[in-house]
């Protein structure tokens, strides 16, 4: 940094640890091994991006009067099938809301949240053409999240 | 390799992978799903969950081309480690639930009868081979994979992610025998 200083302006107050990359929240932590139990690492984590994507989806959801079930277990219904949903088809607006709830949870598994990458996959599929099923079952896994907001692979 | 490749620095670190696949599991097009999750050392690295792009008629050939693929993705992920002057340690240990595709793709001398997966087939096995991989059998309730293959029941989801998601970290790779 100060080699950095020498060459170049730096804005003040610009300069400390990093806090958040891509949406990941980076931390030192300490992690579990048992050869140099004390050692700290840098970690990345998804945890704040969740809870902010989760604010994002309640405060969009609370304009239509609805909520996020809270006893979402599993990300998605064991028996559910996406490819046999005959629901109506969502309208444009909707249908583009439902596109940017995938892209936020396709990011989150690339941040780390594994848990939900399989549902998330599943789902993705229906983006050209969503139908009124697919949104909730998506606000299902969101649901999911809410419960889980902490499984992160890094032990922050 | 090119002659510009960067040297060697620190410790060793091993990798393994776990593959899994779930026949014909979309009901409208029959299609299977791959997964596949990348630990290097006990760090998850890489994960994979795709629907197949071709119907396949068994179990058997929905998993060897899971693992072709899985083979395809370790062999990218090496040479990365490689071009970053990180040295892999040994093979990578694969894990498959489906004990046909290890038979086939770990012993030199079993032959293919189902001759239309022939290209997953010899792609897994030059790569076993050329001691890119090697190829053992976990059993379906330890394979990790198998939650980015199908839609799991609450119990069985959090175990599986709890092995991924740190808290228990992955069992010990065991090394398979005749190797």
């Amino acid at each position: 940094m100060d080699h950095l200083e020498s060459h170049y302006t730096l804005k003040e107050g610009s300069i400390k640890k990093p806090e958040m990359y891509l949406g990941a929240e980076v931390k030192k932590c300490v992690v579990a091994d048992p050869d140099n139990p004390d050692k700290v690492q840098w970690g990345v984590s998804s945890d704040t991006y969740v809870k902010r994507a989760l604010e994002d989806v309640e405060r969009e959801l609370s304009q239509a009067n609805q909520h996020l079930s809270t006893r979402a277990v599993t990300t998605l219904p064991v028996k559910y099938r996406p490819e046999l949903d005959t629901t109506p088809e969502l309208d444009p607006r909707r249908a583009s809301y439902y596109m940017s709830l995938i892209g936020i949870l396709r990011w989150m598994g690339e941040l780390g949240r594994v848990d939900i990458l399989m549902a998330v996959a599943t789902m993705s599929s229906y983006m050209a053409a969503p139908r009124q099923g697919h949104l909730d079952n998506v606000l299902r896994i969101l649901a999911y999240l809410k419960k889980h907001p902490q499984s992160t692979m890094s032990d922050l | 390799m090119p002659p510009n490749a960067p040297e060697y620095r620190g410790k060793k670190v091993s990798m393994t992978c776990f593959v899994d696949a779930s026949h014909a599991n979309c009901q409208v097009t029959r299609r299977s799903w791959t997964g596949v999750m990348i630990f290097v050392n006990r760090a998850p690295m890489l994960w994979y969950s795709k629907k197949q792009y071709t119907v396949e008629s068994s179990t058997f050939t929905s998993e060897f081309v899971a693992a072709r693929v899985a083979t395809e993705i370790v062999e990218g992920l090496r040479w990365k480690l490689r071009m970053m002057g990180i040295e892999v340690d040994g093979p990578t240990s694969m894990f498959c639930d489906n004990e046909s595709v290890v038979k086939n793709a770990a012993r030199p001398d079993s032959m293919l009868k189902k001759k239309h997966c022939s290209i997953a087939y010899h792609r897994v096995r030059e790569a076993q081979a050329s001691k890119v991989l090697r190829v053992a059998w976990e059993s379906t309730e330890t394979n990790i994979a198998d939650i980015f293959t199908k839609i799991l029941d609450g119990h069985r989801h959090h175990k599986l992610s709890q092995m991924i998601l740190w808290r228990n970290p992955p069992l010990a790779p065991k090394v398979p025998k005749g190797d």
